[in-house]
Formats: C-alpha cells, sequence, structure tokens
C-alpha cells in the first residue's frame, strides 16, 4: 500500500483483509433478494387463480425488486456496519501503531477502505439485482414491469447507503471506540426525527389550533438519510387498482426530488467525514469522544431534547400537571447528564462533572416549555393579517367525498380540498378564525372542526384548526357556503379527472331504494345541471334539509378504478328535473306499496349508559338488543316516514339527526319482472320515530 | 540521521513529552531508555508518524515524518504490543508488507522464518508471545528500511533467540548501514548493543550520550579512608553523584574518567581505595537519583 505502487494494489491489499464483509453483503443481500423472491412467486403461482398469471408475476417481481423500507432498513445497517468495520482501526492503539508508521498516505488509506466499503455494497446488491431478474423470467414473471422499479431502488439505495456510511464514517471520526460511535451513528441519525416529533408533541399539546400539516414545514428541514428515504418511498410510488391485480409506478418527479435532500446529506457528511479524519489525532483512540469541543455541544444538545421529551410525556401522563413536567425535565435532564458523562470518562465518578452544561440544559427546557405553555409566540391566536393573504381554503370535518388526480389515483380529501380551493374572498374565513381560535369546545356541544390552510402572498401556507358552532355560526358559514370558490374546492361535480370519464363509465342513481343504472342522463348533463344547484346552495340548507338521492360515478378506466358519489337535495331543482326526465325521480326513501315488512333493531345502548352513569363499569354481559317485526300498513307508512337510507350517511348532517339506536331493514316483494324481493337498510330520524316502535322496541328483562 | 526538534505531547492535561531534543546518528545503535512513564513509547511513536507532536518537529534525513510517505519508506516501527491481522499468517504478514514497503524481501523472510521455526502459513494467533516478537523483527529487518524502531521488542525473547536476533541486526547493519532504535528497560541488553544512549525523565531528556563516553566519565569508587581523615574535606574536590557509607567503607558514583580517579585517591589518605567502572543500570539509577527518582524515596517515603 505505498503510493509508488498502484492504488488498485492497495484496493486489492485492503479488500483482501476484509473479504468476509464481502460475503455478509453478499448473503444479506441473496437471502433477501432472488431467495425471498423465488418464494414469493412460487407461492402464488400455487395460489393465484384469478387472470393474467404472468402479469401477475410480474407485479409481484416489480415490488420485490423495487424501494421498500426493509431493505432500505437494511442497506442502513450495512452501511453503519461497513463504515465502522472499515475504520475500526482507529480504535486499537496496536492497529494505529501499524497502520499509522506505514508508508502510505492518509488519503489513500481512506480512498482503498472508503472504496471498498462501496464495492462491497454495489457488487452484492448488483449480482443479486440482476440474479433476481433471471429468477422472475424463469418462473414465468412479465420482467419487464421490473425496470423502472428497480432503477429507482438501484438509485435510492445506493444514495441512501451512500449518507448512511458517510455519516456512520463521520461518527467513527468523531469518537473513539465502538459503543460510542454506534450512539454517535444513533444521534446523527435520529436526532433531527426526536425534535420533529418533540416540536411535534409540544404544538399538539399546548396547542389547541396544531394541525398535522404544521409539521410539514419542519418536515423540510429533517435531514436524516434514513427519514428522508421513508419519506422518499411513500412519495416515488402510485397504488391504483387494476382489473386482477394492483399495480405500482413510478413517479419519478416525486423520486427526484425524494432523493435529492438524500444526495444533498450524502455530500455534505462525506466532506464532513473525511475532514475529521483528517484532524483526528491517534492518540484519542480509545477515548470516548476525538474533539473535546465537540463534547459539551453534543451533551447539551442530547440532554436538552431528553429533557423535554421526559418532561412533555410526564406531563400527558399526569393529566397535564406543571409538577409533573418539572419532575420529568429534571430526571430526564440529570439521569441524561449522568449517562453522557459516564459515557465520556468510561468513570461512575464523572456524574458530578459538568454541571454548568447541566444547568445550560435546564435553562434551554424551562425556556421551551414556557414558550408553549404561555404561547409566547400567539400560536393560538393567530390570524394572519388580511392585506397579507392571498387566498385560503376550509375544509369542514364532516367532508368525506372521494376524489381523483389526473392519473386517476384517489386523492385523500384534505389534500384535494387544499390544492383546489382558493376562496379570496376572505372576511368570512378571517372572521370565523378570530371567533373560534383557540376555543376547546365542550363534548356534545354540537361543535365539528374545521381546518384552515392561510396561502400568504409569499407562497407560505399556514394551517390552524379551531371549532365551528354550527348554529351559531351559520351566517358565516352561509357565506363561505355560497362562494363558487368553496364549492369548486370540495364538490366531486368540479373534479375534472372524474367529470370527463368516458370510458365503460356507469352512472347510477340510488334514493334510498337500491341503485339503478342512469342511460338517460350524460355526465356532461348532471355536470351542468348539479353545478347551477350548487350555486345557490347554503349551509342553512345543507343542515336543514336531507339528501334525497345520490348519483354514483363509477368505471374502470386506464386500468384504474374510479368510484365517487354526489348527494342529491330537495332544492337542486336542475339536477331533480333531469331526474324527472329520465323517469327516475321518486319521493321518499321507500316505496310503501311494496312493503312486505319491516324489522326494526333496538341496541337500546341508552341502558348501558345509564349504567355508567351510575358507577357500574363492570356490567356483565347482556344483550340489549331487541328487535320487532311490522307489517301493518299503517304502521309501515308511520315508520317509512322516519327512515333514513344509511348508504347516506356520509352526508352533512347536524348532530343527533339519527338515532343510532336503531337500525331498520325494509323487506320488499318481488318486482314485476324479477326473480325475488330484495331488501334496504336505514337508520331513523330521531325526532320522527313513532311511540309504538319504541314501545315494542324497548328493553325488558324477562 | 533522525533529529527529534524540540517536540512535546500532551494527553488531556498530562505532559507526557515535555520539549525532548535528541539526535540519533546512522549507523550507531541508538537505546532509548528511562523511568516508567518517561515518554519512551510516545517519543518512539512521534519518531514513527504515528502521532503528530503539539509542539516541534521529527525529521528523518531531513524529512518531516508525520503523514510523510517518503520519510516513513525509510523506517520499520515495531510497537510495544505488534499487531498483526485477524487470522493472518506469517505469509499473509509478508505480502501485507511486501505491498507496503517497496525493498521488501520476501526471499529473506521466508528464510528467517524456516531458521527461526516460525511455519509460515500457521495462524499468528497461535503463536507464543515470543514468537510474535519474533516474527515482528523478522518483518522489520526485511522490510529492509534504513531505520529500525524497536519499543520492548526483546521482552518475551528466550536468550538464544535474543542472541540471533542481535546477530541478524548486527549483519543489517554491516551490510545495509541499518540504524536501530531501541527502547526498552532491560538495560543489560542495550548495554550490549548500544552505541549511543538517550535517557528520559520526566517526559525530558536527562542525557543522551554514547555509551562508552557515559561509562568513562562517571566512577563507582570504593575507599576507606586513614583514621583521622575528614571525609568531606578529603571530597572536597570531587563531583559526587551518590555516596553511601558502610562502617569505614565509603562507596562514591563520582563523575570523571578512571585515571582521573585513580589519581585523586591516590594523592589523598586511603587505607584501602578501588575505581570500578558502572554498569549501565547503575548510571541509570545514579542518574535518575540525582533529579529525584529515588528508590528509597519511593519505597520508604
Amino acid at each position: 500500500m505505498t503510493s509508488k505502487k498502484s492504488f488498485w494494489v492497495n484496493i486489492r491489499t485492503n479488500a483482501r483483509r476484509r473479504v468476509w464483509l464481502f460475503v455478509i453483503m453478499f448473503l444479506a443481500f441473496f437471502f433477501t433478494g432472488p431467495v425471498f423472491l423465488s418464494m414469493a412467486l412460487s407461492m402464488e403461482k400455487m395460489y393465484y387463480t384469478l387472470g393474467n398469471l404472468r402479469m401477475h408475476l410480474g407485479t409481484i417481481f416489480a415490488v420485490h425488486v423495487g424501494l421498500d423500507g426493509g431493505t432500505g432498513f437494511l442497506v442502513s445497517v450495512l452501511a453503519v456496519f461497513s463504515a465502522i468495520q472499515g475504520f475500526s482501526y482507529m480504535y486499537q492503539r496496536k492497529k494505529l501503531d501499524l497502520y499509522m508508521s506505514v508508508p502510505v498516505t492518509k488519503e489513500r488509506r481512506f480512498a482503498a477502505i472508503y472504496i471498498n466499503g462501496l464495492l462491497a455494497y454495489l457488487l452484492a446488491y448488483l449480482f443479486n439485482l440482476l440474479l433476481s431478474f433471471f429468477v422472475a423470467q424463469a418462473m414465468g414473471a412479465d420482467i419487464s414491469q421490473g425496470f423502472a422499479e428497480a432503477g429507482a431502488a438501484l438509485l435510492g439505495y445506493t444514495l441512501l447507503y451512500l449518507a448512511v456510511y458517510h455519516i456512520a464514517i463521520l461518527a467513527v471520526m468523531l469518537t473513539g471506540n465502538l459503543i460510542v460511535t454506534l450512539m454517535g451513528v444513533l444521534v446523527l441519525l435520529f436526532y433531527d426525527g426526536c425534535i420533529y416529533l418533540l416540536l411535534g408533541g409540544y404544538t399538539e399539546t399546548f396547542f389547541s389550533s396544531f394541525h398535522y400539516r404544521s409539521m410539514e414545514k419542519w418536515s423540510k428541514f429533517m435531514i436524516s438519510p434514513v427519514v428522508r428515504f421513508f419519506t422518499l418511498i411513500d412519495s416515488t410510488f402510485d397504488f391504483g387498482v387494476n382489473y386482477d391485480y394492483y399495480r405500482r409506478s413510478v413517479h419519478w418527479g416525486n423520486f427526484g426530488m425524494g432523493v435529492a435532500p438524500i444526495a444533498v446529506v450524502a455530500v455534505i457528511a462525506g466532506i464532513l467525514a473525511y475532514w475529521c479524519y483528517t484532524k483526528k489525532p491517534s492518540e484519542v483512540c480509545g477515548k470516548s469522544m476525538a474533539f473535546p469541543k465537540t463534547k459539551p455541544v453534543i451533551k447539551v444538545l442530547v440532554m436538552s431534547a431528553t429533557g423535554l421529551a421526559a418532561g412533555v410525556i410526564c406531563y400527558q401522563l399526569s393529566g397535564q400537571s406543571l409538577a409533573f413536567f418539572g419532575f420529568g425535565m429534571l430526571a430526564g435532564t440529570l439521569l441524561c447528564h449522568s449517562v453522557v458523562e459516564v459515557i465520556y470518562d468510561f468513570d461512575i465518578r464523572s456524574v458530578k462533572n459538568g454541571w454548568k452544561s447541566l444547568l445550560v440544559c435546564g435553562g434551554v427546557v424551562l425556556a421551551v416549555f414556557c414558550v408553549f405553555l404561555f404561547d409566547l409566540t400567539g400560536y393560538d391566536s393567530y390570524v394572519p393579517d388580511p392585506d397579507r393573504v392571498d387566498h385560503v381554503a376550509i375544509r369542514f370535518a364532516d367532508d368525506y367525498n372521494t376524489y381523483y388526480d389526473e392519473e386517476l389515483n384517489t386523492v385523500n380529501s384534505e389534500t384535494y380540498v387544499f390544492d383546489h380551493m382558493a376562496i379570496t374572498d376572505i372576511a368570512p374565513v378571517l372572521e370565523l378564525a378570530h371567533r373560534r381560535m383557540g376555543e376547546v369546545p365542550e363534548l356534545g356541544s354540537g361543535t365539528r372542526y374545521c381546518v384552515v390552510q392561510y396561502t400568504l402572498k409569499g407562497g407560505k401556507k399556514v394551517y390552524r384548526e379551531f371549532p365551528v358552532a354550527y348554529r351559531e355560526d351559520t351566517a358565516l358559514l352561509d357565506e363561505i357556503f355560497t362562494d363558487s370558490a368553496y364549492q369548486k374546492g370540495c364538490s366531486v361535480v368540479y373534479n375534472d379527472p372524474v367529470m370527463q370519464l368516458k370510458e365503460s363509465l356507469r352512472l347510477y342513481y340510488d334514493d334510498g331504494r337500491g341503485r339503478n343504472e342512469v342511460t338517460d342522463i350524460s355526465l356532461e348533463q348532471l355536470k351542468n345541471a348539479y353545478q347551477k344547484d350548487l350555486e345557490g346552495f347554503t349551509f342553512t340548507e345543507t343542515m336543514e334539509s336531507l339528501a334525497q338521492g345520490k348519483f354514483e360515478i363509477e368505471c374502470i378506466e386506464r386500468g384504474m378504478y374510479v368510484h365517487t358519489s354526489m348527494p342529491v337535495y330537495p332544492s337542486f331543482a336542475n339536477t331533480i328535473a333531469l331526474l324527472e326526465k329520465a323517469g327516475m325521480y321518486r319521493e321518499g326513501y321507500v316505496d310503501i306499496g311494496n312493503v312486505e315488512q319491516i324489522i326494526v333493531r333496538n341496541s337500546n345502548t341508552d341502558i348501558y349508559d345509564s349504567y355508567m352513569e351510575e358507577g357500574e363499569y363492570a356490567l356483565p354481559y347482556i344483550d340489549f338488543e331487541t328487535e320487532a317485526t311490522f307489517d301493518n300498513p299503517g304502521e309501515i307508512q308511520q315508520i317509512a316516514d322516519s327512515l333514513y337510507p344509511d348508504s347516506f350517511m356520509d352526508y352533512w348532517m347536524p348532530d343527533g339527526t339519527l338515532d343510532n339506536n336503531y337500525s331498520v331493514t325494509v323487506i320488499c316483494r318481488r318486482e314485476p319482472g324479477s326473480e325475488e324481493g330484495y331488501s334496504c337498510t336505514y337508520y331513523m330520524l330521531s325526532d320522527r320515530i313513532p311511540d309504538f316502535v319504541k314501545e315494542r322496541t324497548a328493553y325488558t328483562p324477562d | 540521521m533522525i533529529e527529534v526538534l524540540d517536540i512535546s505531547k500532551s494527553f488531556e492535561d498530562i505532559r507526557a513529552v515535555d520539549h525532548v531534543n535528541i539526535v540519533i546518528k546512522e549507523d550507531s545503535v541508538f537505546g532509548l531508555i528511562g523511568t516508567n512513564g518517561a515518554g519512551k513509547s510516545t517519543v518512539l511513536r512521534m519518531i514513527s508518524g504515528v502521532m503528530k507532536p503539539d509542539e516541534g518537529q521529527v525529521m528523518i534525513d531531513g524529512l518531516p515524518v508525520f503523514d510523510n510517505v517518503d520519510a516513513k519508506e525509510r523506517l520499520f516501527f515495531i510497537a510495544d504490543e505488534p499487531y498483526f491481522f485477524a487470522n493472518a499468517t506469517p505469509e499473509d504478514m509478508g505480502r501485507y508488507y511486501g505491498n507496503v514497503f517497496p525493498k521488501f524481501d520476501v526471499l529473506h523472510y521466508y528464510e528467517y522464518l524456516n531458521s527461526f521455526g516460525l511455519g509460515r502459513r500457521r495462524k499468528i494467533s497461535t503463536f507464543s508471545k515470543g514468537m510474535k516478537k519474533q516474527l515482528a523483527i523478522l518483518l522489520g529487518i526485511c522490510a529492509k528500511t534504513k531505520y529500525l524502531f524497536c519499543d520492548e521488542t526483546f521482552d518475551g525473547l528466550d536468550p538464544v533467540m535474543r542472541q540471533g536476533i542481535k546477530s541478524l541486526m548486527a549483519r543489517e547493519m554491516d551490510e545495509r548501514g541499518m540504524t536501530p532504535v531501541i527502547a526498552s528497560h532491560n538495560l543489560r541488553e542495550l548495554e550490549d548493543i548500544c552505541d549511543h544512549v538517550g535517557l528520559l525523565h520526566r517526559g525530558g531528556v536527562l542525557l543522551s550520550r554514547e555509551l562508552e563516553e557515559m561509562k568513562c566519565n562517571i566512577q563507582k569508587v570504593q575507599c576507606v579512608l586513614e583514621e583521622g581523615v575528614d571525609a568531606a574535606e578529603a571530597f572536597r574536590n570531587l563531583e559526587i553523584v551518590k555516596c553511601e557509607q558502610r562502617g569505614s567503607l565509603y562507596t562514591l558514583t563520582v563523575r570523571g574518567g578512571r585515571d582521573e580517579m585513580i589519581n585523586y585517591f591516590s594523592s589523598i589518605r586511603t587505607i584501602f581505595f578501588e575505581a570500578l567502572p558502572l554498569s549501565l543500570e547503575e548510571i541509570f539509577i545514579s542518574e535518575t537519583e540525582v533529579v529525584g527518582y529515588d528508590i528509597k524515596k519511593i519505597i520508604l517515603g
């Protein structure tokens, strides 16, 4: 390994001593790669009977060679292992005596160890990836599905490996023995994640207006490549449902955005690791830390986080007791101080050292706690200055619509609303926020939560959650509901990818009696009529009227299954006119003339509640449910007037509209042309339940 | 030539080496001796380029040694606990050093392995401590470097092996002018082979001289004075390092040449006197005692 010899001789000499690293890498990827794949394909071949087996096996193969958390974890562990194994000579004096006295430059020694650590991974991974392709081909899978996945995985894993490898080398350079190095790796890899969780935990604990999306801005500062890698997996793949197998495709844009921070971390950690390598003195081998100046910095960082975490955990476990916060903070900080000092000096007596940093930490923890406890930043009262707001979006907790993106992937309703709603008439929303921010409503007070996204003029997004009192805030809510920007942002009828469906589209109308296919109304006609009806549709109408029926849109297009629905309210004159024209509009939810009998079940949960109120928590199991059948036409008519289809449950209605004790099955006679009768299920409207139903379904002990 | 120029090294609050200056000339055997904790190994590790001095510099043939391949190609360092790769055989180690040192003589190495009865394909982990030391020395000799640094290397070798190794070193010195630098506590061992001795104490150099010169300049004289002669008066003109009295017998350690001493004691009134040469060990004890490193103080307090 002299400078006068070829660099490849250096590599070979080093590799010869580290053969077992290559063997471990190979075995790890061999068993988790081709071996596991062949077993998975073998099982699928045995049990899969639905359709195109080759395609199905291809999908299994593609997922197998693609990015996944398990392999990511394995790659991270191997990277740490490789880094520590390569540079562990720095832990022992006698090894250092050999390596440092021989005529090899520092740079060349580093390069030889570094490159072998990387080669061991790359060779093992690539060989087994290639082997996986051969195995899949031999077992009859459509391997073409795996090329993109394998390419993304190769790049993603390699960058993850590099980043973790560099961080682990950095940890070796900052420390002097194996145990402290391992702790250093954990701190370097997960400290920012812990701070992220702590911030989230504190904000959620102390601020009632916290919404988890606020964490998004903090997550941008996360540098841990492991955490970033798991985010990358989430954002890289689009999942869709195809006819008989599920499909996953690589979203290259998201992938690029996801791997970029990992690459940046890899480069920075690599430079830092090398710099520390050149500066690390030989005499620190066996000691805890290589650079004494880093000791108090690391101690303060770790101790503050531990104190804050212990404090908030005790605060929550004790029912928000300040005394327990103090105890937890003190215990956590002291414990961490003791552990760190003992690790630094390998001497239990060192606990008495470092009191200054302990005091600094105590101060930091107390300051942070006060910021949150007394809301010194005004988080819970924050309503932006109207002049600074570009537009807002608001999502109410009752919005359960299903939306689709351009690729016909389902989109989380919150994400859809915040991406598509841009209310520029911000006054009602800001007023609502001023009125309700920071309120903590009592249970059962008829309030629901809403989340507001303020998009400021610079593009910055701020999220706040607060309660809305449906009855007291009606006027403001009416203003918001009648804003076309609001409807455009949350109504399915404005979800273009759905409303432009053509292939194999099926339109259904359900009026509580079961759904029927609509053939005389086109999607375009429905869209136009429905959008007109929404124009004057107020919040008051939403709450005071019940959905009369619902349209269901269903199709399989571009291999994706699409299904969504839109409620029809009595005031939707244009939509109802279309239905009437198509001969599909019927009032009420039940065909009275066709009903054979109605079965009402009453779960009588109020009896449980009364026992609970009396403090009898340890009730023996008693089935309070009762059932009654009604076939008298008079009774059927009265019951029918009190029914609400259970398939309409997703739509808005005030609390208490339905009595959840009652579930109803309506059994209808055979209709002309059909072979058998049918049944529909309903709930009962609280204020319309006939007395005779209450009497006959009341619980009476035997 | 190796020049140790005013080097210092501290480990946290402990000053291990304090402004040490030594010059090691070529074609000689340099013995580095010192009290426990004097910094012998630290000095040797700095001379080998393993550690960087906090202050000062070490030059080998005019080249700074730390992180300098050209300088390191001229030296081989045998640590007090030589390291061999896990599961390695002498052959593996030979291959490694062959790649590292450009002049490594593999043929000689295998010959020596045979001569010393060290199996070239036997795992080094099964060797005894002495065998490992032999192997380290053979590797060092076969690296054909100009300087060979040995830290407590002869400890653990049996007398026959010690003699064998000494012969090998002598041959290398004759043939190619190898310069061994040997740090040891075994002063009798060093006495046989060293030309020059550096004595370290508490991180500093107490003395650094040719061994012969050192021996010539200090004498042990035993004498009995005639009755009525005042000892203080009689010894007034001597540079006494140590003086012990048992009855009427004085044992003095005195600086000066042998002839000078004989002349001096002939001129004073003695019943009997005898000038004896000092061993290196006695010189060590005498010199360190002067600076307060006295075994009596250590034991009796």
